[in-house]
């Protein structure tokens, strides 16, 4: 079975996925996330998944327009994860390789308060990772096709077990 | 003995779960997790052996460890199976020699603290309240292999559901399934059934990624049959020992009894283990069903395409070549019009036959096999297979409450019918009785 999945895995995608397993389980999700700016006109949507935030914007987009997001992570396991990166996957395809894209990272053991970290973090369970976004639209060349275009970014976290 | 073990179990839960958590050190963790299941182990056996019952040289009953064995086995080919229709990803546990050892100890010391106490709490009971006792155990476990994390996140009525759908559910119905096999089959039988579960999910480096509507609804339904079958397989005077059918009922079970052939078991094994491995593109081939009528008249809707992996350099024009486009979440199967070589890189231009448009060029990385065999129409199975599993997933993804209370109802039928077939005997007396 295990040969069979592996040799299936070749053919397919291999993102990293949260395991439940009765006996301890590595499981990380978003809890939230939001976009501070820009604000309106631009219409914007905000979703997120258990290992995913999408941030849906329309509108006029231009060199130099920046987005301001945010999302909150948490290990709901019952083993230590740690977090490895964020990865950023953008809609539609032109779009890609338009982006700089500068993270920060706060670490919170409740959820309430926060300190300042940088990547990988090792979360326990029931600990926080606030990530920080700022996404600036840098192609002069899309200039045209990008007016009136709606792009989503989508932000995944990689995250595995954290052991000695 | 039993109040001592049920307070060490809990204190135990809540020690490793809210106590070791705020501890740093990675290895101390898992350290402490494994000493603290392993002397639950310790103690269940000592004292067991004191009240006059061997856990460990438990009589073993192979025909019930087999058949606890097949059913971890069945679930965990059906979400493979499940895997290929939906999404596979890779495992987050980690691999290195080390963590393979440190999760090797931790899994089978919580495995083997949890289901020996389990066997010996079960086996304890009066036979009087075997019912009691059972529906008690089931529920114990169900606690405990639950995290607080997810019991104490606050979230929307949708992730309650969620939690109901994914988490709690599944985990009652495997601990039902557990707790009655531990019962009649003393530990062995409950570690083969929750043993090999456990060593794919924390063993495999790749591990199947359906919705979770569909993992819940397979981890809940597999565990449930499983439990079904147990009961109808298993030598009734083993279920009178225990206090689950009275003489009367086992005549009546007994007239029941039909003798089956086994060999229809044995063909439907075998074509379903050459269905799996030749769809995995394990022998050399994969199979793909053809989903639209973009290369019409060679390929259509139903048909399927089987390829084989090619090397770059012998794709040419007129080949029919499998790839996959940057943001699909589905292999293009479309002809090679043109192949251009320039600075090293090799660009590939395709287009569907019954296209007027050629495709945007891909590279030949993107590429992953080439067109050999054209099977027509079989592949209408698969989709209707695909478009049923898809109908059931987005059904109970948009009436989550109505497809619980339709679960509920088959739950509640199978009870039904379980508790109609026991009394039957009691049933059969009444009616002369009333007549």
């Amino acid at each position: 079975m295990v040969v069979m999945s592996v040799s299936y895995a070749l053919w397919s995608d291999n993102v990293y996925i949260n395991a439940t397993a009765t006996t301890g389980d590595v499981e990380v999700k978003v809890t939230y996330a939001w976009l501070k700016s820009p604000f309106p006109p631009n219409p914007v949507t905000v979703t997120w998944t258990d290992d995913a935030a999408t941030f849906a914007v329309g509108g006029y987009i231009y060199p130099g327009f920046t987005l301001h997001t945010g999302t909150d992570i948490k290990n709901v396991g019952s083993l230590p994860a740690r977090i490895e990166a964020i990865l950023y996957s953008f809609q539609p395809p032109i779009i890609e390789g338009c982006f700089n894209i500068t993270n920060e990272f706060a670490f919170s053991p409740d959820g309430s308060t926060w300190t300042v970290t940088t990547l990988p973090v090792t979360l326990q369970p029931g600990q926080y990772l606030r990530v920080q976004q700022l996404i600036k639209f840098n192609c002069q060349e899309l200039n045209n096709q990008a007016q009136g275009l709606s792009i989503t970014i989508t932000a995944t976290i990689k995250a595995v077990q954290a052991i000695p | 003995m039993n109040h001592k073990l049920f307070g060490l179990l809990i204190a135990i839960y809540f020690f490793l779960n809210i106590i070791t958590p705020r501890l740093s050190d990675e290895l101390t963790i898992y350290f402490l997790t494994i000493t603290c299941w392993l002397i639950v182990a310790f103690l269940t056996l000592k004292t067991s052996k004191k009240e006059g019952f061997h856990l460990l040289t438990w009589r073993l009953n192979k025909p019930l460890v087999l058949n606890a064995s097949l059913i971890a086995a069945l679930q965990i080919v059906i979400l493979v199976f499940t895997g290929f229709f939906t999404a596979f990803g890779r495992t987050p546990y980690a691999f290195t020699p080390t963590a393979l050892t440190i999760n090797i100890a931790y899994f089978s010391s919580i495995l083997l603290g949890l289901e020996l106490s389990r066997a010996y709490l079960i086996k304890s009971c009066p036979k009087k309240k075997i019912f009691t006792a059972i529906a008690l155990t089931t529920l114990l476990y169900t606690f405990l292999s639950i995290p607080p994390t997810k019991f104490l996140t606050p979230g929307s009525p949708a992730e309650t559901a969620k939690f109901l759908g994914s988490d709690l559910l599944p985990t009652l119905a495997q601990s039902l399934l557990a707790t009655y096999l531990a019962l009649l089959g003393g530990p062995t039988a409950s570690i083969a059934y929750l043993g090999t579960l456990e060593a794919f999910e924390w063993l495999s480096p790749i591990l199947p990624n359906p919705p979770w509507t569909i993992k819940a609804l397979i981890t809940t339904l597999i565990p449930t049959l499983g439990f079904l079958t147990v009961n109808e397989t298993v030598n009734p005077f083993t279920l009178m020992r225990y206090g689950i059918l009275s003489r009367a009922q086992i005549r009546s079970k007994i007239r029941r009894t039909k003798k089956s052939s086994n060999l229809s078991w044995v063909a439907m094994a075998i074509i379903g283990v050459i269905f799996i491995w030749g769809s995995t593109g394990l022998l050399g081939f994969q199979p793909n069903v053809i989903a639209s009528g973009s290369m019409r008249p060679t390929l259509d809707v139903g048909d399927i395409a089987v390829t084989v992996q090619t090397r770059p350099e012998n794709i040419k024009v007129g080949d029919i070549i499998k790839y996959w486009r940057q943001g699909e979440p589905a292999p293009t199967i479309h002809r090679v019009i043109q192949v251009d070589r320039a600075g090293g890189i090799t660009y590939i231009v395709t287009k569907g036959d019954a296209n007027d448009a050629p495709d945007e060029p891909i590279t030949v990385t993107q590429t992953v096999g080439k067109v050999v065999l054209i099977i027509p129409k079989i592949g209408w199975i698969s989709i209707a297979l695909k478009t049923a599993i898809l109908a059931v997933a987005s059904y109970i993804q948009n009436n989550f409450a109505p497809a619980i209370a339709l679960m509920g109802l088959a739950f509640a039928y199978s009870a039904f019918r379980i508790h109609k077939y026991r009394n039957k005997p009691l049933n059969k007396l009444k009616r002369r009785f009333r007549g």
